[in-house]
Protein backbone atom coordinates (compact mmCIF):
# COMPACT_ATOMS: atom_id res chain seq x y z
CA UNK A 1 0.00 0.00 0.00
CA UNK A 2 1.28 3.63 -0.81
CA UNK A 3 1.50 5.90 1.69
CA UNK A 4 -1.55 7.66 2.62
CA UNK A 5 -1.70 10.91 4.59
CA UNK A 6 -5.31 12.42 5.92
CA UNK A 7 -4.67 15.86 7.54
CA UNK A 8 -7.55 16.92 10.25
CA UNK A 9 -8.51 20.23 11.32
CA UNK A 10 -8.35 20.03 15.09
CA UNK A 11 -11.57 22.71 16.61
CA UNK A 12 -12.47 23.52 20.20
CA UNK A 13 -14.17 26.25 22.09
CA UNK A 14 -11.47 28.20 21.70
CA UNK A 15 -11.33 27.76 17.45
CA UNK A 16 -13.78 27.10 15.11
CA UNK A 17 -14.52 25.28 11.96
CA UNK A 18 -13.32 28.57 9.77
CA UNK A 19 -10.05 28.89 12.22
CA UNK A 20 -8.98 25.71 13.12
CA UNK A 21 -6.73 25.58 16.45
CA UNK A 22 -4.54 23.48 15.16
CA UNK A 23 -3.69 20.18 12.65
CA UNK A 24 -3.19 16.30 12.90
CA UNK A 25 -1.96 14.31 10.03
CA UNK A 26 -2.62 10.67 10.14
CA UNK A 27 0.21 8.58 8.02
CA UNK A 28 -0.79 5.06 6.97
CA UNK A 29 1.24 2.66 5.13
CA UNK A 30 1.77 -1.40 5.02
CA UNK A 31 3.21 -1.50 8.59
CA UNK A 32 0.90 0.50 10.08
CA UNK A 33 -0.52 4.12 11.35
CA UNK A 34 1.32 7.53 13.07
CA UNK A 35 -0.82 10.38 13.99
CA UNK A 36 1.43 14.06 14.34
CA UNK A 37 0.29 17.57 15.21
CA UNK A 38 2.34 19.75 14.01
CA UNK A 39 3.34 21.44 17.02
CA UNK A 40 4.45 24.82 18.85
CA UNK A 41 8.15 23.73 17.87
CA UNK A 42 7.06 24.11 14.41
CA UNK A 43 7.68 20.29 13.68
CA UNK A 44 5.52 17.31 13.00
CA UNK A 45 4.89 15.41 16.23
CA UNK A 46 3.59 12.22 17.56
CA UNK A 47 0.28 13.42 19.44
CA UNK A 48 -2.05 10.71 20.47
CA UNK A 49 -5.41 13.31 20.87
CA UNK A 50 -7.13 11.67 17.50
CA UNK A 51 -6.96 8.05 18.77
CA UNK A 52 -8.80 9.18 22.36
CA UNK A 53 -11.16 10.52 20.76
CA UNK A 54 -12.01 7.24 18.77
CA UNK A 55 -12.15 5.96 21.94
CA UNK A 56 -14.98 8.42 22.87
CA UNK A 57 -12.89 11.33 24.67
CA UNK A 58 -14.42 14.80 23.52
CA UNK A 59 -11.71 17.25 24.26
CA UNK A 60 -11.06 17.90 20.26
CA UNK A 61 -13.06 17.49 17.25
CA UNK A 62 -11.24 16.70 14.41
CA UNK A 63 -12.69 17.45 10.92
CA UNK A 64 -10.77 15.76 7.77
CA UNK A 65 -9.46 18.72 5.12
CA UNK A 66 -7.86 18.41 2.21
CA UNK A 67 -3.84 19.23 2.00
CA UNK A 68 -4.22 22.98 0.97
CA UNK A 69 -6.63 23.58 3.45
CA UNK A 70 -3.91 21.60 6.56
CA UNK A 71 -0.86 23.78 4.53
CA UNK A 72 -2.18 27.02 5.41
CA UNK A 73 -2.83 26.06 9.21
CA UNK A 74 0.70 24.82 8.92
CA UNK A 75 1.53 28.31 7.77
CA UNK A 76 -0.40 30.22 10.53
CA UNK A 77 1.04 28.48 13.13
CA UNK A 78 4.41 29.37 11.61
CA UNK A 79 3.51 32.93 11.52
CA UNK A 80 2.41 32.97 15.06
CA UNK A 81 5.87 31.72 16.63
CA UNK A 82 7.57 33.80 14.09
CA UNK A 83 5.34 37.25 14.01
CA UNK A 84 8.18 39.73 12.77
CA UNK A 85 8.97 37.31 9.68
CA UNK B 1 -32.22 -16.12 15.15
CA UNK B 2 -35.52 -17.36 14.35
CA UNK B 3 -38.64 -18.19 16.79
CA UNK B 4 -41.80 -20.10 15.50
CA UNK B 5 -43.66 -20.53 18.43
CA UNK B 6 -43.07 -19.51 22.44
CA UNK B 7 -43.40 -21.60 25.03
CA UNK B 8 -45.07 -21.22 28.44
CA UNK B 9 -41.27 -21.82 29.64
CA UNK B 10 -40.10 -19.44 27.36
CA UNK B 11 -42.60 -16.42 28.51
CA UNK B 12 -41.62 -17.50 32.07
CA UNK B 13 -38.04 -16.76 31.77
CA UNK B 14 -38.27 -13.86 29.58
CA UNK B 15 -40.56 -12.31 32.24
CA UNK B 16 -43.69 -11.76 29.38
CA UNK B 17 -47.35 -13.42 29.32
CA UNK B 18 -49.36 -13.09 26.19
CA UNK B 19 -51.14 -10.70 25.74
CA UNK B 20 -54.16 -11.39 24.60
CA UNK B 21 -54.49 -14.06 26.98
CA UNK B 22 -54.96 -12.26 30.00
CA UNK B 23 -56.71 -9.47 28.35
CA UNK B 24 -60.68 -9.11 28.85
CA UNK B 25 -61.39 -11.51 25.83
CA UNK B 26 -64.52 -9.39 24.93
CA UNK B 27 -64.64 -8.83 20.90
CA UNK B 28 -65.50 -5.26 21.48
CA UNK B 29 -62.39 -4.69 23.69
CA UNK B 30 -60.29 -6.98 21.85
CA UNK B 31 -61.10 -7.38 18.06
CA UNK B 32 -59.27 -10.20 16.32
CA UNK B 33 -56.89 -7.84 14.46
CA UNK B 34 -56.24 -6.11 17.73
CA UNK B 35 -54.87 -8.95 19.22
CA UNK B 36 -53.30 -10.02 16.46
CA UNK B 37 -51.18 -6.55 16.77
CA UNK B 38 -50.70 -7.51 20.23
CA UNK B 39 -49.62 -10.80 19.69
CA UNK B 40 -46.61 -9.71 16.78
CA UNK B 41 -45.68 -7.17 19.19
CA UNK B 42 -45.01 -9.75 22.14
CA UNK B 43 -43.29 -12.02 20.06
CA UNK B 44 -40.53 -9.41 18.94
CA UNK B 45 -39.94 -8.15 22.70
CA UNK B 46 -39.52 -12.50 22.97
CA UNK B 47 -37.51 -12.62 19.74
CA UNK B 48 -35.57 -9.73 21.13
CA UNK B 49 -35.08 -10.52 24.78
CA UNK B 50 -33.77 -14.04 23.49
CA UNK B 51 -31.11 -12.56 20.98
CA UNK B 52 -30.09 -10.59 23.91
CA UNK B 53 -29.68 -13.30 25.97
CA UNK B 54 -28.20 -15.37 23.37
CA UNK B 55 -25.62 -12.30 22.96
CA UNK B 56 -24.28 -12.05 26.44
CA UNK B 57 -23.60 -15.71 26.01
CA UNK B 58 -22.20 -15.42 23.04
CA UNK B 59 -20.04 -12.46 24.80
CA UNK B 60 -19.12 -14.90 27.84
CA UNK B 61 -18.20 -17.52 26.02
CA UNK B 62 -15.87 -15.17 23.78
CA UNK B 63 -14.07 -13.62 26.63
CA UNK B 64 -11.52 -16.12 27.94
CA UNK B 65 -10.20 -16.34 24.22
CA UNK B 66 -10.31 -12.51 23.56
CA UNK B 67 -8.08 -12.66 26.73
CA UNK B 68 -5.68 -15.48 25.88
CA UNK B 69 -5.45 -13.08 22.45
CA UNK B 70 -4.47 -10.46 24.68
CA UNK B 71 -1.72 -12.34 26.23
CA UNK B 72 -0.59 -13.72 22.63
CA UNK B 73 0.11 -9.73 21.75
CA UNK B 74 1.87 -8.68 25.01
CA UNK B 75 4.28 -11.43 24.74
CA UNK B 76 4.97 -10.33 21.06
CA UNK B 77 5.08 -6.75 22.16
CA UNK B 78 6.42 -6.52 25.42
CA UNK B 79 5.57 -3.39 27.52
CA UNK B 80 8.63 -1.10 27.72
CA UNK B 81 9.97 0.63 30.85
CA UNK B 82 8.70 3.45 30.92
CA UNK B 83 10.60 6.86 32.81
CA UNK B 84 7.79 8.08 35.57
CA UNK B 85 6.48 11.05 35.46
CA UNK B 86 7.86 13.75 37.70
CA UNK B 87 8.36 17.20 38.67
CA UNK B 88 12.15 18.29 38.15
CA UNK B 89 13.99 20.63 40.43
CA UNK B 90 13.84 23.29 38.62
CA UNK B 91 9.69 22.76 39.23
CA UNK B 92 9.27 21.53 35.41
CA UNK B 93 7.24 18.51 34.79
CA UNK B 94 8.36 15.49 32.12
CA UNK B 95 6.90 12.54 30.96
CA UNK B 96 7.25 10.17 27.76
CA UNK B 97 6.76 11.08 24.91
CA UNK B 98 8.51 14.42 25.37
CA UNK B 99 5.83 15.51 27.25
CA UNK B 100 6.67 18.99 29.54
CA UNK B 101 5.31 21.39 31.59
CA UNK B 102 8.09 24.57 32.33
CA UNK B 103 7.78 25.71 35.99
CA UNK B 104 5.00 27.73 36.04
CA UNK B 105 2.73 25.27 34.23
CA UNK B 106 3.17 23.17 36.40
CA UNK B 107 2.47 24.58 39.24
CA UNK B 108 -0.85 26.13 37.84
CA UNK B 109 -1.83 22.24 37.05
CA UNK B 110 -0.58 20.97 40.30
CA UNK B 111 -2.91 23.92 41.99
CA UNK B 112 -6.00 23.11 39.41
CA UNK B 113 -5.81 19.48 40.42
CA UNK B 114 -5.96 20.09 44.43
CA UNK B 115 -9.27 22.24 43.30
CA UNK B 116 -10.63 19.95 41.38
CA UNK B 117 -10.37 16.86 44.06
CA UNK B 118 -11.95 18.95 45.99
CA UNK B 119 -15.11 20.24 43.93
CA UNK B 120 -15.13 16.84 42.66
CA UNK B 121 -15.61 14.92 45.89
CA UNK B 122 -17.54 17.51 48.08
CA UNK B 123 -19.93 18.48 45.03
CA UNK B 124 -20.17 16.63 42.12
CA UNK B 125 -19.81 13.26 43.62
CA UNK B 126 -22.91 13.70 46.33
CA UNK B 127 -25.08 15.00 43.06
CA UNK B 128 -24.31 11.70 40.95
CA UNK B 129 -24.86 9.66 44.15
CA UNK B 130 -28.40 11.51 43.86
CA UNK B 131 -28.97 10.77 40.11
CA UNK B 132 -27.79 6.86 40.86
CA UNK B 133 -30.69 6.24 43.69
CA UNK B 134 -33.60 7.51 41.41
CA UNK B 135 -33.65 4.61 39.55
CA UNK B 136 -32.53 1.12 41.67
CA UNK B 137 -31.99 -0.84 37.87
CA UNK B 138 -28.91 0.98 36.77
CA UNK B 139 -25.83 1.87 38.85
CA UNK B 140 -22.69 3.95 39.34
CA UNK B 141 -19.25 1.68 38.49
CA UNK B 142 -15.54 2.27 39.02
CA UNK B 143 -15.88 5.16 41.57
CA UNK B 144 -12.38 4.58 42.93
CA UNK B 145 -11.27 6.02 39.20
CA UNK B 146 -13.97 9.30 39.63
CA UNK B 147 -10.93 11.64 39.90
CA UNK B 148 -8.45 11.74 36.92
CA UNK B 149 -4.84 11.06 38.45
CA UNK B 150 -2.30 14.11 38.48
CA UNK B 151 0.45 12.86 36.37
CA UNK B 152 -2.27 11.78 33.86
CA UNK B 153 -4.17 15.28 34.06
CA UNK B 154 -0.78 16.84 33.07
CA UNK B 155 -0.19 14.45 30.52
CA UNK B 156 -3.43 15.65 28.98
CA UNK B 157 -2.52 19.14 29.24
CA UNK B 158 0.87 18.52 27.46
CA UNK B 159 -0.50 16.82 24.66
CA UNK B 160 -3.19 19.86 24.19
CA UNK B 161 -0.85 22.32 24.16
CA UNK B 162 1.56 20.54 21.96
CA UNK B 163 -1.35 20.17 19.30
CA UNK B 164 -2.92 23.40 19.85
CA UNK B 165 0.02 26.24 19.88
CA UNK B 166 -2.11 29.15 20.95
CA UNK B 167 -3.77 27.75 24.36
CA UNK B 168 -2.47 29.01 27.95
CA UNK B 169 -2.77 26.55 30.36
CA UNK B 170 -5.99 27.64 31.68
CA UNK B 171 -7.54 27.50 28.62
CA UNK B 172 -6.17 23.85 27.99
CA UNK B 173 -7.30 22.95 31.64
CA UNK B 174 -10.84 24.42 31.51
CA UNK B 175 -11.56 22.26 28.19
CA UNK B 176 -9.73 19.34 29.46
CA UNK B 177 -13.32 17.01 29.73
CA UNK B 178 -12.95 14.15 32.10
CA UNK B 179 -10.47 15.29 35.46
CA UNK B 180 -13.59 13.65 37.28
CA UNK B 181 -15.58 11.20 35.28
CA UNK B 182 -18.32 8.63 36.07
CA UNK B 183 -19.85 5.77 34.56
CA UNK B 184 -23.29 4.55 34.59
CA UNK B 185 -24.27 1.01 33.86
CA UNK B 186 -27.34 -0.56 32.22
CA UNK B 187 -28.98 -3.40 31.27
CA UNK B 188 -28.80 -3.82 27.37
CA UNK B 189 -32.60 -3.92 27.13
CA UNK B 190 -33.09 -0.61 29.19
CA UNK B 191 -30.06 1.51 28.20
CA UNK B 192 -31.35 3.84 25.48
CA UNK B 193 -34.75 5.09 28.03
CA UNK B 194 -31.93 4.80 30.76
CA UNK B 195 -29.69 7.15 29.23
CA UNK B 196 -32.03 9.88 28.31
CA UNK B 197 -33.53 10.26 31.55
CA UNK B 198 -30.20 10.25 33.33
CA UNK B 199 -29.10 12.72 30.68
CA UNK B 200 -32.30 14.90 32.18
CA UNK B 201 -31.82 14.26 35.63
CA UNK B 202 -27.99 15.62 35.53
CA UNK B 203 -29.59 18.97 33.94
CA UNK B 204 -32.11 18.91 37.16
CA UNK B 205 -29.22 18.70 39.26
CA UNK B 206 -27.81 21.71 37.75
CA UNK B 207 -25.21 20.88 35.54
CA UNK B 208 -24.38 22.08 31.89
CA UNK B 209 -24.44 19.39 28.61
CA UNK B 210 -21.23 20.89 26.82
CA UNK B 211 -20.95 17.11 24.22
CA UNK B 212 -22.37 13.89 24.37
CA UNK B 213 -21.09 11.39 21.50
CA UNK B 214 -22.70 8.47 20.78
CA UNK B 215 -19.93 5.66 19.62
CA UNK B 216 -22.04 2.80 19.37
CA UNK B 217 -21.79 2.92 15.36
CA UNK B 218 -17.86 3.25 15.98
CA UNK B 219 -15.45 0.25 15.85
CA UNK B 220 -12.80 1.23 18.45
CA UNK B 221 -15.68 1.66 21.10
CA UNK B 222 -19.01 1.29 22.15
CA UNK B 223 -20.71 3.54 24.31
CA UNK B 224 -21.81 7.20 25.16
CA UNK B 225 -19.40 10.08 26.21
CA UNK B 226 -20.84 12.86 27.72
CA UNK B 227 -19.23 15.91 28.84
CA UNK B 228 -20.75 18.00 31.66
CA UNK B 229 -20.16 21.80 33.08
CA UNK B 230 -20.96 23.13 36.64
CA UNK B 231 -21.31 26.65 35.99
CA UNK B 232 -20.94 27.99 39.35
CA UNK B 233 -17.28 27.34 38.38
CA UNK B 234 -16.98 25.60 35.56
CA UNK B 235 -15.85 22.20 36.24
CA UNK B 236 -15.63 20.06 33.85
CA UNK B 237 -16.63 16.39 34.13
CA UNK B 238 -17.51 13.30 32.02
CA UNK B 239 -20.48 10.72 32.67
CA UNK B 240 -19.75 7.31 30.45
CA UNK B 241 -22.98 5.11 29.70
CA UNK B 242 -22.40 2.21 29.25
CA UNK B 243 -24.09 -1.77 29.37
CA UNK B 244 -22.45 -4.35 31.38
CA UNK B 245 -20.67 -5.79 28.20
CA UNK B 246 -19.49 -1.99 26.80
CA UNK B 247 -17.83 -1.93 30.04
CA UNK B 248 -16.25 -5.00 29.98
CA UNK B 249 -14.82 -4.18 26.72
CA UNK B 250 -13.83 -1.27 27.63
CA UNK B 251 -11.75 -2.78 30.68
CA UNK B 252 -10.86 -5.46 28.09
CA UNK B 253 -9.17 -3.00 25.76
CA UNK B 254 -7.75 -0.48 28.10
CA UNK B 255 -3.96 -2.08 27.32
CA UNK B 256 -4.12 -2.11 23.93
CA UNK B 257 -5.86 1.61 23.71
CA UNK B 258 -3.09 2.58 25.95
CA UNK B 259 -0.36 0.82 23.65
CA UNK B 260 -2.51 2.61 20.71
CA UNK B 261 -1.83 5.88 22.40
CA UNK B 262 1.59 5.17 23.34
CA UNK B 263 4.56 7.12 22.18
CA UNK B 264 7.11 4.74 21.66
CA UNK B 265 4.94 1.80 19.68
CA UNK B 266 5.74 0.47 16.17
CA UNK B 267 3.09 1.02 13.58
CA UNK B 268 2.59 -2.66 13.35
CA UNK B 269 1.70 -2.90 17.22
CA UNK B 270 -0.41 -0.09 16.56
CA UNK B 271 -2.24 -1.26 14.10
CA UNK B 272 -2.30 -5.13 15.85
CA UNK B 273 -3.68 -3.62 18.65
CA UNK B 274 -6.40 -1.77 17.53
CA UNK B 275 -7.47 -4.63 15.41
CA UNK B 276 -7.59 -6.72 18.72
CA UNK B 277 -9.74 -3.52 19.90
CA UNK B 278 -12.26 -4.27 16.46
CA UNK B 279 -12.39 -7.65 17.42
CA UNK B 280 -14.09 -7.07 20.79
CA UNK B 281 -16.18 -4.38 20.10
CA UNK B 282 -17.18 -6.18 16.80
CA UNK B 283 -19.04 -9.04 19.54
CA UNK B 284 -21.31 -6.11 21.37
CA UNK B 285 -25.01 -6.20 21.01
CA UNK B 286 -25.73 -2.63 19.97
CA UNK B 287 -29.15 -1.70 22.51
CA UNK B 288 -32.32 -1.02 20.80
CA UNK B 289 -33.02 2.74 20.54
CA UNK B 290 -29.39 3.86 20.49
CA UNK B 291 -29.59 4.97 16.94
CA UNK B 292 -32.10 7.56 17.91
CA UNK B 293 -29.79 9.23 20.51
CA UNK B 294 -27.85 12.31 18.90
CA UNK B 295 -24.33 13.82 19.50
CA UNK B 296 -24.94 17.15 20.97
CA UNK B 297 -24.02 19.24 19.65
CA UNK B 298 -25.36 18.19 16.55
CA UNK B 299 -22.55 17.24 14.04
CA UNK B 300 -22.18 20.09 11.64
CA UNK B 301 -18.93 20.21 10.86
CA UNK B 302 -17.44 18.72 7.34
Amino acid sequence: MAEKITYYAIVDEFSSRDRPGGVLRRVMDDEGQIDEVFSRDLKWEFSPLLYSAERGDTMFDFVPISEEEAARIVERIRELANPDD
Amino acid sequence: MRIDRAEEGDAQECGGVRPHAVIDGGAALAPDRREQAADNAWYRSLVQETEAAAARDLWVRALPGFRSEWERLEQRYPERAQAAARTQPDGSWVADGDRQLDPEQNAEATKACEDIRAEGTEVILPAMQRVEAADPERQLAGLEHMLKGEDRLKEKIADALKARPELTVAQALSIVPDPVRFTLIYSTERYADGVRADVERLKAEGFELIKLKNSWTDGQYKGINSQWRRPQTGLRFEMQFHTTQSLEAKELTHKAYERIRGPDSSPTERRESEAFQRRVNALLVTPPGTAEIKDFPEKKHG
